[in-house]
């Protein structure tokens, strides 16, 4: 394992932020830390990079405890902070340059390490530039590119993309994955569901600082009682619909959306959307528009938590 | 370690780009000396501030009193001396005994009394009274040929010199992870503590020392001011007190958990409230702190600095000055230690 957690618990005062964690992180695999805001996802990297100090628990990095002065185990890693944290008076060339010589000695490697990061992330036109001369989606870019560049062995990601725009977004994430098939290993906080899902070998959902499921997406989502979800919007009011789908075999529950939309979960995905198209019509009912889906990580989230993870 | 270089480069050139750092530095010493010289103009005619004493023509210390330039001795008895002091036109009665009759203590009656305990320390060690040198003690500063101007400007360029500290609590923040993300970012790389303080302390060290060499020529050359006469032990002087501001930034950003504000705000008081020691609002606090707390006077950095200057440049004393400016970089070399030990690679409750 490259990292291992074993009952992380790590406290604010009285506020328990992170709660007998575990946590393990095989090598090559992007391990994606899911969770809303305030879960415990930034805590538990920064307990792990030492960066925080814990009451209990055993966090072990490449099989070492990783101390504040073990700039062996740190230059090994690299890390993209949820803010962004690069030099302000510096170009872009200059700040990765700058951030890949805290690990690379020779200028001629470093020169190449550095205008890799640069093609990687795709800001070679912007290499002169100040970092306030470039918008939102490519300061997220180079705040990437300053913790890539030395090409380290594990890299942790604190919610990368938030607040960049969805032609960025996409772009990292590739590029994430780009880094995983060259041999790092990643782990990847965030709690965009999508991301999550599309990126990571395996998920472990946060929540009040403690992990309330791991596995991959599709281990987590039949692990859950909900296997499809039917979302119909009927043409007019029909009297007691709603008990009436209820009734309906395999039906989990039945939630009114809007006023003729409903949305039913079925905790079997047997031809659920045939049966009920069957239904409808044997009962006269007719509906505008009919869509079936499978549950997502929010299914999950809400059935463990019994909230949305979604904002 | 590691990559020291390449650390100063990149740290010198976020300092030199840095609007801020670069009026506190350069642009502020300027407006400050020329504020300073405004407002000081009319203080600039050459005078000397006597204190007015009164003494018994039989007093055995009469004749030595009547050859300090400082007191202004008249003849009087006890009993009248007393009325003189209650209607406050007298600073203090000198007694047989070499003891003081005051009405109310202060910076005046404090260097009377220092006159008062030389006199009689070197009559215990049976010194003549041609041997006392009172103006190297007592009032050194008023007694040479030193204009109110040339006062100020010296504590000025000493106030300037600890004020560098601005940079170096900028620059070793920039390494802690309790200030910024960069920090933390900084705190999670290989980078050393040793690295982190040198980079820290040479480049804060440039620029420090540039802003006081430019303070100085802007009060020289565009003020008028003569202040260099010397220039070899003026610079040495100006290293010296930059190097200090250096140290004391360290240790203002180090030793604590303030945010910059903070931290920035502890600096600027710890620097007036030394320059108000030194006598940069009132040249008589210098001598009373010199009086009551010789210590603090000895080790105030702003009073070295400006002791140093006038010293070397006025004068023409440059023996004198070494002492005090290897005691000031023995502290400096302190503070740079301490702030090693405290400096980031630690772990925090919370960041």
């Amino acid at each position: 394992m490259i990292i291992e957690v074993n009952g992380l618990t790590k406290k604010y005062g009285d506020l328990v932020a992170v709660d007998n964690f575990d946590l393990q992180v095989a090598e090559g695999e992007i391990l994606g830390l899911l969770g809303p805001n305030g879960s415990g996802k930034t805590t538990v990297i920064n307990t792990i990079l030492s960066l925080l100090r814990y009451q209990s628990g055993e966090i072990k990095v490449f099989g070492e405890q990783l101390d504040p002065d073990r700039y062996d185990l740190k230059a090994r890693i690299g890390v993209v902070p949820q803010e962004l944290a690069f030099f302000t008076n510096l170009t872009v060339y200059q700040n990765i340059d700058y951030f890949c010589g805290l690990y690379i000695n020779d200028k001629a490697q470093r020169r190449q390490y550095v205008d890799g990061a640069i093609q990687y992330v795709d800001i070679n036109k912007y290499r002169k530039f100040l970092p306030k001369q470039l918008s939102g989606g490519l300061k997220r870019r180079l705040n990437v590119a300053c913790g890539i560049a030395h090409r380290p062995e594990l890299i942790f990601l604190d919610e990368p993309t938030v607040a960049v725009d969805a032609q960025s977004r996409q772009f990292l994430l590739d590029n994430i994955k780009n880094l995983r098939d060259h041999g790092s290993t990643i782990v990847y906080t965030t709690h965009y569901l999508e991301e999550a899902e599309y990126l990571c070998d395996r998920i472990v959902i946060m929540d009040a600082g403690r992990s309330i499921a791991s596995g991959t997406a599709n281990e987590l989502k039949h692990g859950i009682t909900v296997k499809e979800k039917v979302t119909v919007t009927f043409d007019q009011d029909y009297e007691s619909l709603e008990e009436r789908l209820n009734a309906l075999s395999n039906v989990l529950d039945v939630h009114k959306l809007d006023e003729r939309k409903y949305l039913i979960r079925f905790q079997e995905s047997n031809s659920n959307l045939k049966k009920l198209l069957d239904y409808f019509s044997r009962q006269g009912i007719n509906f505008l528009e009919v869509y079936n889906e499978l549950p997502s990580l929010n299914d999950v989230f809400f059935e463990l938590t019994g909230k949305e993870l979604r904002e | 370690m590691k990559n020291l270089g390449l650390n100063i480069k990149y740290m010198f050139l976020e300092t030199v780009r840095d609007k801020g750092a670069i009026f506190w530095l350069l642009a502020f010493p300027i407006l400050l000396s020329t504020f300073f010289f405004l407002a000081f103009q009319k203080l600039d005619a050459p005078e000397l501030t006597t204190i007015k004493v009164a003494a018994d023509p039989n007093n055995p210390y009469y004749q030595i009193l009547e050859t300090i330039e400082v007191l202004d001795l008249e003849q009087m008895d006890e009993d009248t001396a007393r009325a003189e002091l209650d209607e406050e036109n007298l600073t203090a009665y000198i007694k047989a005994d070499g003891s003081l009759l005051i009405k109310k203590s202060g910076a005046q009656v404090s260097i009377v009394k220092g006159i008062m305990d030389q006199i009689i320390q070197m009559q215990k060690m049976q010194l003549p009274p041609e041997r006392y040198d009172f103006t190297a003690v007592y009032t050194k500063d008023e007694a040479v040929n030193l204009s109110a101007m040339q006062y100020f400007m010296y504590t000025l360029i000493g106030m300037i010199s600890i004020y560098s500290y601005f940079t170096a609590v900028t620059s070793f923040s920039t390494y802690q992870a309790n200030i910024s993300t960069l920090g933390a970012r900084l705190s999670v790389s290989p980078l050393s503590k040793g690295t982190v303080v040198l980079t820290s302390a040479i480049v804060s060290l440039i620029f420090c020392f540039l802003s006081n060499i430019i303070a100085l020529l802007h009060i020289q050359l565009v003020l008028g001011v003569e202040l260099v006469n010397n220039l070899a032990p003026t610079i040495l002087i100006l290293f010296v007190a930059s190097l200090f501001g250096v140290a004391f930034g360290a240790i203002i950003s180090t030793s604590n958990k303030l945010q910059m504000d903070g931290k920035i705000g502890l600096g600027t008081t710890v620097t007036l409230t030394l320059s108000f020691f030194t006598g940069m609002m009132n040249p008589q606090v210098k001598h009373f702190i010199e009086d009551k707390l010789p210590l603090l006077a000895k080790f105030n950095p702003v009073a070295i600095v400006n002791d140093a200057l006038v010293s070397v440049n006025v004068l023409a004393d440059t023996a004198g000055i070494y002492l005090p400016l290897v005691r000031l970089v023995a502290l400096s070399l302190l503070l740079f230690l301490i702030s090693m030990i405290w400096i980031g690679r630690r772990s925090y409750d919370s960041i």
